[in-house]
């Protein structure tokens, strides 16, 4: 079957770190088929953001190509992987908070899907998930909006206008229990057999989450590690 | 539907708001002291003038708001609407039909436009900078070629003295000028209300970085603005070369770029981006060229004192703006 998701000659290393001729990030291949949902894990430092960033098209390694779906990603920008099928919650992905909820969302339209028809359905869709919200409107000014509420407004951006891969890193921090009941709940809700999902974590338990949510819903589960200072795909992880 | 539930629907969708309500009552205001103080008060003629000034203004202004809705600002107004006027005397002098003539200048602004953007988004060259070097190039090249024009037209040599457009390149073209900006407006306010690009802009001046990684591509959209800002201009200078009868000297454009960047700021511009409502920077245009206008009337206004007056009200204009944005 072909991977889903195929990273080759993965080769990236920050300026400083290469001065010192230390590598953030090599591997010959790294492959994900659909319908799996891959926990990446390690320590800090260990490379899990750089490759989350890679596969989005934030950073290029100097030999690295990138597959969605058979189609590479050339030219290597945040635009082209969105526009193949890539969406992504970063760590630090700041919304803007002037405009509203449904301009934020409006914002994670990829390339090529326009029409009046398309925007009215998403708006629809979105409506219906802020209805199991407290007092909040479609048009209200993001600003007016807790944390927790934009780490799922961030969330619906990404999942909302469709995937193929998402890459979710570290979206989780600072939630209480109830959001990140609601983001996982909105995270399942999305996920089938054509898709797949890429999630870092430093909470084991949300791995476990992950880990059992997929298996309900009959996906693979995949956990990789990643080793400070080199990162091996190839060598490390396993299968579910 | 109801006129009630029309209005909340406008003011929901954030094409007008608070602020356009201020700005519509300070035109008011001005035109009721125009009125006070004209010799003879002509309601209809007074407030049809200061609409038809506004305009070259409103084009302008429109220009240098979307620039600085993605947190870049452009200085270069002076020195390219002097130049496509001067553009403009250059082909009426050598029997280029109008409408030729006025492809050019477009292009003309076009490409300076390009060139900004490029410089700007790709090369990091700070605008500020590049924008007010640009003007001072366009302003001079203006000046050779103005200095050149009058020379064949044997005036003597002078960048103040002005030359004359014919009739058929002035008269013929804009006799409605209020369509002529009412329709970028409009286009304009769908733009940044209900389209995606328009959304995308503003993201780019709220956060760079926040842009990028939501996959905006940030330079080409740093370049489209400065585009759209050149080419605005260059509507702006048509219609003001019409206002003005045709009559042009190679320093015509001096000023507009502040007023623009005042009017941009007035209507609820941010200097630092992310904020772009079209309509109140026309109602802003409105009332500078209110405010101007009432002082021009007012015989013991000297014309030293105006642009201080002007001037001052800006500030407070902003002042007062600032607190009230502030205390929300």
């Amino acid at each position: 079957m072909r991977p889903l998701l195929e990273v080759t000659n993965l080769d990236f290393s920050y300026p400083s770190t290469h001065e010192e001729g230390g590598l953030v990030l090599r591997a010959e291949r790294f492959e994900l088929s659909a319908g799996t949902a891959c926990s990446l894990r390690g320590t800090n430092m260990s490379g899990k953001t750089t490759f989350v960033r890679m596969v989005s098209g934030h950073l290029r390694g100097t030999e690295t190509v990138v597959r969605v779906d058979g189609e590479t990603l050339s030219p290597f920008t945040p635009t082209r992987a969105r526009s193949l099928g890539v969406a992504s919650v970063h760590q630090h992905d700041p919304l803007f908070p002037e405009l509203t909820i449904w301009e934020n969302v409006m914002l994670g339209r990829p390339a090529g899907q326009t029409g009046l028809q398309r925007n009215r359905t998403r708006r629809g869709q979105l409506g219906d998930h802020l209805s199991h919200w407290d007092n909040t409107h479609i048009d209200d000014e993001l600003r007016k909006l807790s944390g927790g509420a934009h780490v799922l407004v961030r969330m619906l951006r990404a999942v909302l206008w469709g995937y193929k891969v998402l890459l979710l890193d570290e979206p989780t921090i600072g939630l209480d229990s109830n959001v990140k009941a609601r983001f996982f709940d909105l995270l399942f809700s999305t996920l089938n057999q054509d898709r797949a999902v890429v999630f870092v974590s430093h909470i084991d338990d949300e791995h476990r989450i992950l880990a059992n949510g997929a298996a309900r819903q009959s996906i693979k589960h995949r956990t990789v590690f990643l080793r400070a200072g080199c990162f091996d795909l190839t060598h490390v992880g396993g299968e579910q | 539907m109801s006129v009630g539930r029309s209005w909340a629907v406008v003011t929901r969708s954030g094409i007008v708001d608070y602020r356009s309500g201020w700005l519509l009552v300070g035109c008011l205001c001005c035109l009721v002291c125009d009125l006070a103080v004209a010799p003879q008060p002509n309601i209809i003629g007074i407030s049809w003038s200061v609409v038809r000034l506004s305009l070259p203004l409103m084009a302008v202004a429109l220009g240098s708001a979307i620039v600085i809705a993605v947190g870049d600002i452009d200085l270069s107004p002076a020195g390219l609407i002097s130049l496509l006027g001067v553009v403009l005397l250059v082909c009426a002098s050598s029997g280029i039909p109008a409408w030729a003539a006025m492809v050019i200048v477009i292009l003309i602004a076009v490409t300076v436009g390009l060139a900004h953007g490029l410089a700007v988004s790709k090369l990091g060259v700070p605008p500020l900078v590049l924008t007010l070097g640009s003007s001072f190039c366009l302003l001079g090249v203006a000046t050779i070629v103005m200095v050149a024009l009058q020379r064949s037209a044997s005036r003597g040599a002078s960048s103040t003295v002005t030359l004359v457009l014919p009739g058929s390149y002035v008269h013929s073209w804009f006799s409605m000028g209020w369509v002529w900006v009412l329709a970028p407006l409009t286009f304009i306010s769908v733009w940044r209300h209900a389209s995606h690009d328009g959304l995308r802009h503003l993201a780019v001046g709220s956060d760079r970085q926040a842009a990028s990684l939501a996959a905006i591509p940030v330079p080409a959209i740093r370049m489209r603005a400065f585009i759209y800002s050149s080419a605005l201009v260059s509507l702006g200078t048509l219609l003001l070369l019409h206002y003005q009868g045709g009559g042009w000297t190679a320093r015509a454009g001096l000023g507009y770029e502040l007023k623009g960047i005042a009017a941009a700021v007035i209507g609820g511009a941010r200097i630092s981006g992310g904020s772009l409502k079209p309509i109140n920077v026309a109602f802003a245009s409105l009332l500078l060229v209110a405010i101007e206008s009432t002082t021009i009337t007012a015989s013991w206004i000297t014309a030293e004192m105006q642009g201080a007056i002007i001037g001052a009200l800006v500030v407070i204009a902003a002042v007062i703006d600032r607190t009230r944005t502030t205390h929300e």
